[in-house]
């Protein structure tokens, strides 16, 4: 456990972790929670694992082609 | 690049149709991608809607106050372009190929070689289509088009602590899957 950032800080602040999205001067404060926290870890992994499960969902999404039509325009 | 995106939005409001044209092709491959999983993957759909939305655009760019992000107010515009049109009459949108489905029909499977590709893609579509649009919409945000959690409640129109909550029960819902687990282990 960490005393300066607790379990419930540190869950809150996952999502936002793990999309890259969090503040700078929060992203220590989470890193250094979860090199001592075994269950925030875990939490860390799940969120980890959804990020990459929509990005590769995401990445069958029919692509659109700027160029063609940005022209329209 | 925000501070270009808001010089964009001036220009617009100042009636400059090139500067409408770079906004749309900065934002429509993002948008297209969001939209399209919001509809449900009907292309002509999103197509109306991405065309709504940069009318919507066109017509309120004066309005633009600089309070969020433009990338916050632009799909936050075109999510409420997506919520009327789905409550518009229309044909029936395609329907989501769920993994159960294939699986029960074997020869959709035939191309040897593809069958543990085509099983991953469809089980990441599977999972993503178990989501509720509401789920769904909030994962796609975070995760992939790079908003905060915080811009994605702005975007969606709901107290930051609805969308923390959608994320979490996505987390619970997806992450433990042993389907999507074997997924991430053949496609990494």
């Amino acid at each position: 456990m960490n005393s300066e950032f607790t379990c419930g800080q540190c869950r809150d602040a996952l999502p936002d972790y793990v999309a890259d999205t969090l503040a700078h001067t929060v992203r220590p404060l989470v890193e250094r929670h979860l090199d001592g926290c075994d269950a925030c870890q875990h939490e860390y992994a799940q969120w980890r694992t959804l990020a990459d499960l929509t990005h590769q969902a995401d990445a069958q999404t029919p692509e659109a082609s700027v160029q063609s039509t940005a022209s329209t325009w | 690049m925000d501070s270009d995106d808001a010089v964009c939005i001036s220009r617009i409001a100042h009636g400059d149709h090139h500067a409408l044209g770079k906004l749309y092709a900065q934002y429509r491959p993002s948008l297209y991608r969001y939209l399209w999983h919001y509809l449900h993957g009907d292309d002509c759909l999103v197509e109306e809607v991405l065309q709504d939305t940069f009318l919507a655009i066109w017509r309120a760019a004066a309005a633009f106050r600089g309070e969020a992000r433009v990338a916050t107010w632009v799909f936050r515009i075109a999510r409420y372009s997506a919520s009327h049109a789905r409550r518009r009459p229309q044909k029936a949108m395609l329907q989501t190929v769920s993994l159960s489905d294939v699986e029960e029909n074997e020869d959709f499977l035939v191309p040897v070689g593809h069958e543990e590709r085509t099983l991953t893609r469809l089980a990441l579509h599977d999972a993503l289509a178990r989501l509720t649009d509401k789920q769904r919409a909030a994962v796609l945000l975070v995760f992939v088009h790079g908003f905060t959690s915080e811009e994605a409640a702005e975007i969606l129109g709901v107290p930051l602590g609805t969308v923390k909550s959608r994320l979490h029960a996505a987390r619970a819902l997806l992450a433990n899957d042993p389907a999507l687990q074997h997924s991430q282990e053949v496609n990494s």
